[in-house]
């Protein structure tokens, strides 16, 4: 019968799957850069905005080879669902925001710990397909009724700056009063993050789109075509960033904000578009 | 067995119901199997109960269920839900009935590429679709020349929910032609109906518990969709924003709608399986 | 009138089916797997054969020769396959009623209560197959069948799926079905006793070859060859050398333990022959009674099967050899048995009378 020696097996069986379970409870989420097998030690999470990819990626390494035996843990995403998951539990170390206003929030809601210092600095640049389908030349095209944009929602940093540099224009008589409501009304979706939003336009599906000038990395840079937009008129993203409240590595997150504030830091930036903060 | 008037119906146990033994409950080897079982349901069931708790205590729940955001959705997944419903039972259904009845060279091939969509991961699915339909996609020039642009539209939510649900009717429904035995087929045709009369009359029948079925997993697997959406369709409230992206988008901006959204969509879902769940046994009686 | 000459290629065997048959009720009889159910549903049209020529009511249904293939829908056939095959979804009367489409309601309403009636259905519309018994079952099959009025009804191991006391009492059913609807009606069946009972013809099957096609007495009495003379119960078959006829026109059987005198048939006989005698056929008396010297065989009950109403007795001639195989099978009624005492006497004499003595030319 399949209970004989019944109390031992089912004991057994038991013992095995909470085994199991304590087997995957360990692990956070794993970036989506491939790693060699990690050495046993610590590690520290840091929860960044989706535009700090490459640039953190790179400081990534310098970290890891100037703190042996520790680990940086990336989870990029739109700063807003980013403060959403810390406020909600997550386990970060650090959050970089894209816009002051998340991580006020962020201070509102009491996950931060001490005072966030801003570390970079980006701009808005008008983005197209490299065919450029919406025949889109100007930022004023960007009203033309039937063009297909994307954008993010308003609480990601890049669609609250983006709507903010609309109502400026729309401040204009050039552009005219309706200015802003034109150009949404050409959004035919709010994407996740600024990356997704590059995504769309460079496989072509968006006619174009408002990202950071820093999003325009190397590789990305052939499939799309620039449109600059007036500096008297651009927006200046400004970047925070900060150790958050219950840290697990309050050291670290520190060092890591050393990191990224100094002159290596600086210049890895600046080398993915970043402007410098000083 | 009902015998000739007067005689008493004897009761058949259901399959599979079980029979105490013994009086006094539970058994000693009962008490197990419902501590182990209890493990699983309470995984499932209490964040479900999480869900509703939250919701209810958020208070305000008026003001949520008519905003817009929630209403725009709730319309939305209904929708594209039903109408990815129907597209699937259409077009599937012709599929399983081949799959089912025929043998032909590929029949293998077939079989196994239509359980792919169903294993990829939606975000697999949703690049599939951009590099099929998009503008720059497979079809995309030739679709873009009769003014047609998928992406970005409602028909978009359609095709990404077809894609990765309609193989569960598919599948569902080739099962239950299987099933029907095909000396009944052969008399119907004896009996000079059609083969299309055949199939209408007999087979669809005999297989309707399995379809129903079928149709049931594929709805709810097209109203919880959302890999394959967002990348595809994209996320506009009203256009392309379903219920499960609403929720995704509130857990940024407004956690009670988020709370709303995803207690409307489990109710919802559960009021219609257990319908199902109820139809099925007053109607649909097991047949021989 | 059914008209069947068919070839098909089966797994295992060539199938070669030909007889022809008018509103008669023919058995197909032979061990299972024989190729009975493959040619009837070739006649359905359900099976296409690789030649041949079917035809029901002198219309070809099919005829390879000139590519005629009428498809089953429009051959007009009845079939009622093994287990009946009734739609479990629908009820008695919709079952039976099924075929009856395009006939006006009215109409088709007053054919299917007239085949209940006659099938003594009536009061049964409502109910579901899983509710009736086996025989109600077949009964309804039956009704299906026969209100669309076809050509031919074709049955399949109709009776195989009951027990003793139901296959009697629907074996008469059957009979009383065929006598009011006369329409040619091929019945399969494995079981001898029901091919005699119900089979005004029979067409025995054996790998894919029909042996033979006769009465069912000219297939009982005189088996074709020694194969269908097995199939039939008919066990003795022994080779016997032929010796001239003598003087009182019987002729001199002579196999290698005794010898036998049978009637001389017409025509000339070969030198070699296969002597068929039927069990039941072989009367048993008391070994030292008196009797008729012609075929009278002393004998030893080497081996016997009790059955109840019948022995199956296993004889050797004498002199008896323990160590060979019996020579002749004797089917004995029970109170014989008993009145002769053969369950202590051993000994008897086999008497086999010259009439019941078939010829079969030397395999």
């Amino acid at each position: 019968m399949l209970w004989a020696g019944g109390r031992r097996r089912a004991a057994l069986l038991g013992l095995l799957v909470a085994l199991l379970v304590l087997a995957l409870a360990r692990g956070a989420p794993r970036p989506a850069v491939a790693e060699p097998l990690a050495a046993q030690g610590v590690e520290l999470n840091v929860f960044a905005a989706a535009s700090l990819t490459d640039a953190f990626n790179e400081l990534g390494g310098v970290f890891e080879s100037q703190q042996p035996g520790v680990r940086v843990v990336f989870n990029y995403g739109p700063s807003s669902g980013l403060r959403t998951q810390i406020e909600q539990g997550a386990p970060a170390d650090v959050f970089a925001s894209a816009d002051e206003a998340q991580m006020r929030l962020a201070q509102q809601n009491g996950v931060i710990a001490g005072e966030p210092r801003v570390f970079a600095r980006n701009e808005l640049v008008l983005i197209t397909p490299h065919d450029n389908p919406g025949g889109i030349a100007t930022l004023a095209d960007l009203a033309r009724p039937g063009l297909r944009l994307v954008t993010t929602g308003p609480q990601v940093p890049i669609g609250a700056y983006t709507r903010q540099l609309l109502q400026t224009l729309s401040a204009d008589p050039a552009y005219g009063a309706d200015f802003a409501e034109r150009v949404l009304a050409n959004v035919r979706s709010e994407e996740n993050d600024v990356r997704a939003v590059v995504a769309k336009v460079a496989l072509g599906e968006a006619d174009g789109g408002i990202v950071y000038s820093s999003d325009v990395t190397p590789r990305v840079a052939s499939e799309v075509r620039q449109i600059a937009i007036p500096p008297e008129v651009n927006i200046i993203a400004t970047y925070p960033i900060a150790v958050v409240r219950g840290a697990r590595q309050p050291e670290l997150a520190e060092r890591w904000i050393a990191l990224v504030l100094s002159d290596t830091g600086q210049q890895a930036l600046a080398r993915w578009g970043f402007r410098p903060v000083n | 067995m009902v015998g000739p008037e007067g005689m008493r119906v004897v009761a058949v146990p259901r399959e599979g119901a079980a029979e105490w033994t013994r009086p006094g409950w539970p058994r000693p080897g009962l008490t197990l199997l419902l501590a182990y079982s209890a493990v699983l349901l309470l995984f499932l069931l209490v964040p479900l109960g999480a869900v509703l708790w939250r919701a209810l205590s958020a208070g305000d729940l008026g003001r949520y269920l008519t905003s817009p955001i929630v209403v725009d959705a709730l319309r939305l997944s209904l929708l594209t839900t039903l109408l990815t419903l129907v597209v699937a039972v259409v077009l599937g259904t012709p599929i399983a009935y081949l799959l089912a009845r025929y043998q032909f060279p590929g029949r293998a091939l077939i079989d196994t590429a239509l359980d792919l969509p169903m294993v990829l991961p939606p975000a697999v699915a949703g690049v599939a679709l951009l590099l099929t339909f998009g503008r720059r996609g497979l079809l995309g020039p030739t679709l873009s020349a009769f003014g047609i642009e998928i992406s970005f539209t409602t028909a978009a939510v359609v095709l990404a929910q077809l894609f990765v649900a309609a193989p569960f009717y598919v599948k569902a429904a080739q099962a239950g032609f299987a099933a029907v035995d095909r000396e009944l087929e052969h008399v119907s045709a004896s009996l000079g109906v059609s083969a299309l009369g055949t199939f209408w009359r007999v087979t669809l029948p005999l297989a309707l518990p399995a379809l129903l079925g079928g149709a049931v997993m594929t709805w709810a697997r097209a109203l919880g969709e959302f890999g394959a959406t967002i990348l595809f369709a994209g996320n506009f409230q009203g256009r392309t924003q379903t219920m499960p992206l609403a929720i995704y988008v509130a857990m940024e901006r407004d956690l009670g709608a988020a709370l709303v959204l995803a207690s409307i969509l489990v109710v919802a879902s559960f009021l219609v399986l257990l319908g199902f769940k109820l139809l099925a046994r007053a109607r649909l009686a097991p047949v021989a | 009138m059914l008209e069947v000459a068919i070839r098909k290629r089966l797994r295992e065997f060539q199938l070669a089916a030909a007889f022809s048959a008018g509103n008669e009720l023919v058995v197909f009889f032979g061990p299972s797997g024989a190729g009975k159910t493959v040619t009837l549903r070739c006649i359905a049209g359900l099976l296409r054969p690789d030649a041949g020529y079917i035809a029901l009511a002198g219309q070809a249904v099919f005829d390879a020769a000139h590519g005629i293939d009428v498809p089953v829908q429009r051959r007009r056939v009845g079939y009622v396959p093994q287990h009946y095959g009734l739609f479990p979804h629908l009820t008695v009367a919709e079952n039976v009623a099924y075929g009856l489409r395009g006939v006006p309601r009215a109409e088709a309403r007053a054919r299917v209560a007239a085949m209940l009636a006659r099938l003594e259905l009536t009061g049964l519309e409502r109910r579901r197959p899983r509710e009736l018994s086996g025989g109600q079952q077949q009964r309804v099959a039956l009704a299906r069948a026969l209100v669309t009025r076809p050509q031919v009804l074709l049955l399949d191991e109709p009776l195989s799926a009951l027990d003793a006391g139901l296959r009697a009492r629907l074996r008469r059913d059957l009979l009383q079905v065929h006598r009011q609807i006369r329409i040619p009606t091929v019945l399969v069946s494995h079981d001898l006793a029901e091919a005699y009972m119900l089979g005004e013809r029979i067409v025995v099957f054996d790998r894919g070859q029909v042996l033979q096609v006769g009465s069912r007495e000219e297939v009982w009495y005189r088996p074709a060859s020694a194969r269908v003379a097995r199939l039939v119960g008919a066990t003795n078959v022994l080779p016997a050398d032929v010796a001239p006829e003598g003087p009182d026109g019987l002729v001199t059987l002579r196999t290698p333990r005794f010898a036998l005198h049978a009637r001389a048939p017409a025509g000339p006989l070969p030198p070699r022959v296969e002597v068929v005698v039927r069990p039941e056929a072989i009367r048993v008396e008391r070994a030292e009674a008196p009797g008729a010297p012609s075929n009278r065989l002393p004998a030893r009950i080497v081996d016997e099967i009790a059955t109840g109403a019948y022995y199956t007795l296993y004889c050797q001639v004498e002199p008896a050899q323990p160590a060979a195989p019996p020579d002749l099978e004797v089917l004995v009624p029970a109170p014989h048995y008993v009145a002769l005492d053969l369950a202590h006497t051993r000994a008897c004499a086999l008497v086999i009378p010259p009439e019941a003595i078939h010829l079969l030319p030397a395999a």
